[in-house]
């Protein structure tokens, strides 16, 4: 199943490194630094699933949560994050975040996420 | 010099607190936060120790490895900062460090949950509803945490020095309270605790040393400090490295001379699969707690595709080196056995107690084990497991007999299956039920003996023993060795009960 994926974190080099190795199975990548950008894009399409930092100089991933939960409930957010505590982890989840990962992880760490958000999406949408 | 370690649960007001007695002490303050960004910024894997609460590490991870580096650094850290002066730090499970350090001030905080609904569902702008379910996930998430990481129990109330219950008190009072208790000569650092402050910290520098090296960073080691000397025990198969462990150590400041010690006794427990929560495994730590021992593991399965290997397991693995930035995004490596019957889970378990000899896993059979095996003859006692499950009951508990015995004719070590254990080395209810029949039989025995004295002593050589002398004979010869074995039994089962083998 090919999904449209949105990745936001700061760090030029993580969207980088995603999208070379997710584009290899199938699925159309986006990925931005500037959560403004990021914003703009989702209000303009969207995406399957965001995979999103959560700290950020400007807006943090939590808003982007928040946001896209608003938008369209349909999309699963994948939070990403260096400084995973318990209390984010659980904010994150509580507020509807589909799957929570603590960096650094391994790229199959990521894949086996999404792939779990793509049986979610089928099976929602009745697939 | 006071330090006051305050714990309290999440969004609930602690850190408020103890910024108040902080203001009104003139102390530092340092915080869980404040450490964590230092913990960050040093390399340390915090963030996958968190998230490993809440979602099961993936099975490559040391994160045994991860939490004693953790622990060791905040020591550090912390010690860092009470060296010569005050402090008063507040996090979780901040009364838990320093662990067997006297004189320090051990603060436990209680909230209402309603005050901490109100406050979660303000800062995080979420329905009192969805703030209770949080609130509920995040402190068993905490409480996990706590046992993980620390081997305790946060509701464990002997922990703390002091619990404040802020249902009625005010924040004020709550400090003046702390304030005038911190002051109390009992949480003075005498010259005592301090020494063994010191050693703590040596300890703790010594593991980061180790840890951070290279050369010894993939080692299993015990590391402890007395008197400003280091004692570290690896295991029979690292004494290769004995010369880096005291190199590396050798750079340490005021560290007065390293001890290496390889572990003594070990224990060696071969199955197909582990269970860090099963009776067997309760039964096995048990047993090492009271010799001593460190415990060995061997997952041994069928040949894939039937060839034979050898791997060691995932919670040993030398760290890889992370010479390139790459954002935090790893590549995945080689491929790791996602499935080790539970072989990682229990080493962790045992890295926790302190009582891993490691583990690996053999894909063979008998001739694969023995070669494994070969040289090594330290080990105190072999237990074997579930074995060879994949062959049918009848042939599984010949093979695993028969591999005992090949075991025990090479290393002369004693071989038990598992369900032998309790029996053998472990006192438990069978074995209290057994001391109070055979200590009814002694009983029987003797009022038996006392009541009817005249009797038995007629047919032990009076009259009676004239017309049976034949029979008195055998009775005598059937009579001492019951009463022998009776006591025989009783004594061991006292042995056992007192932990004397």
């Amino acid at each position: 199943m090919s999904l449209k994926i949105l990745i936001l974190d700061d760090e030029t080099i993580v969207g980088e490194r995603l999208k070379a190795s997710l584009e290899k199975d199938g699925h159309y990548l986006e990925a931005y630094t500037n959560p403004h950008e990021a914003i703009e894009s989702l209000n303009q399409e969207v995406p399957d699933i965001v995979v999103t930092d959560i700290r950020m100089d400007d807006i943090d991933g939590i808003k982007i949560l928040e946001l896209v939960r608003e938008k369209n409930p349909r999309t699963k957010v994948i939070m990403i994050t260096g400084y995973a505590t318990l209390e984010v982890a659980r904010e994150s989840l509580t507020k509807g975040a589909f799957d929570f990962i603590a960096k650094p992880f391994k790229i199959k760490e990521i894949k086996g996420a999404i792939e779990k958000a793509a049986q979610a999406l089928a099976t929602e949408d009745g697939g | 010099m006071s330090i006051v370690l305050m714990s309290g649960p999440a969004h609930g007001m602690t850190r408020v607190l103890a910024k108040k007695l902080a203001d009104e002490t003139g102390w530092p303050l340092y915080s869980r936060d404040q450490l964590a960004e230092e913990a960050h910024a040093q390399g340390i894997k915090l963030g996958r120790l968190e998230a490993s609460i809440i979602k099961s590490p993936i099975i490559s991870e040391r994160l045994a490895w991860e939490k004693e580096v953790y622990l060791s650094f905040v020591t550090d850290v912390l010690y860092k900062k009470i060296k010569d002066n005050n402090l008063v730090y507040t996090g979780r499970a901040a009364h838990l460090l320093f662990p067997g350090v006297e004189n320090i001030f051990r603060v436990g905080v209680s909230v209402p949950i309603e005050t901490r609904v109100d406050i979660v569902a303000q800062q995080l702008n979420l329905s009192p509803e969805k703030a209770l379910d949080y609130l509920k996930s995040l402190d068993a998430d905490i409480i996990k945490w706590v046992h993980y990481v620390h081997r305790a129990d946060l509701r464990d109330t002997s922990n703390y020095d002091l619990l404040l219950n802020l249902e009625h008190l005010n924040l004020s009072h709550a400090t003046s309270l702390l304030k005038q208790t911190a002051l109390l000569p009992e949480f003075d650092l005498t010259p005592d605790s301090r020494s063994h402050l010191e050693d703590v910290h040596l300890a703790a520098r010594a593991t980061l040393h180790l840890a951070l090296n290279k050369e010894t960073s993939h080692l299993s080691l015990g590391v402890r400090a007395s008197g400003k000397i280091l004692t570290v025990t690896y295991l029979p198969r690292q004494k290769d490295v004995a010369e880096s462990i005291s190199k590396v150590l050798g750079t340490l400041e005021e560290c007065k001379g390293t001890i290496c010690t390889m572990a003594e006794t070990n224990i060696l427990y071969l199955s197909e699969h582990f269970d860090p929560r099963s009776e067997d495994f309760q039964q096995i730590t048990q047993l090492a707690k009271r010799w001593g021992a460190a415990v060995e593991l061997i997952r041994l399965i069928p040949p894939k595709d039937g060839k034979p290997f050898f791997q060691e397991a995932a919670a040993l693995e030398p760290r890889t080196g992370d010479s390139t930035y790459t954002g935090g995004v790893e590549d995945d490596g080689p491929e790791v056995e996602t499935d080790d019957g539970g072989l990682s889970a229990t080493i962790e378990e045992l890295v926790a107690m302190g009582r891993s000899a490691g583990g690996y896993t053999i894909a063979g059979g008998q001739r694969e084990v023995i070669n494994a095996l070969r040289d090594t003859e330290n080990y105190s006692l072999i237990i074997l497991g579930d074995l060879f499950l994949s062959k049918g009951p009848q042939a599984s508990i010949r093979l695993t007999r028969e591999l005992g015995m090949a075991i025990n004719e090479r290393l002369k070590t004693p071989v038990i299956r598992i369900e032998e254990l309790q029996s053998q080395f472990l006192f438990g209810k069978k074995q209290a039920l057994k001391l109070l029949l055979f200590t009814l039989v002694v009983v029987a025995i003797y009022t038996l003996v006392f009541s009817f004295q005249k009797p038995i002593l007629d047919f032990l050589g009076g009259e009676l023993h004239e017309k049976w002398r034949w029979a008195s004979s055998i009775a005598v010869a059937l009579f001492v060795p019951l009463v022998a074995y009776t006591y025989g039994t009783i004594a061991g089962l006292i042995l056992k009960l007192v932990n004397i083998d």
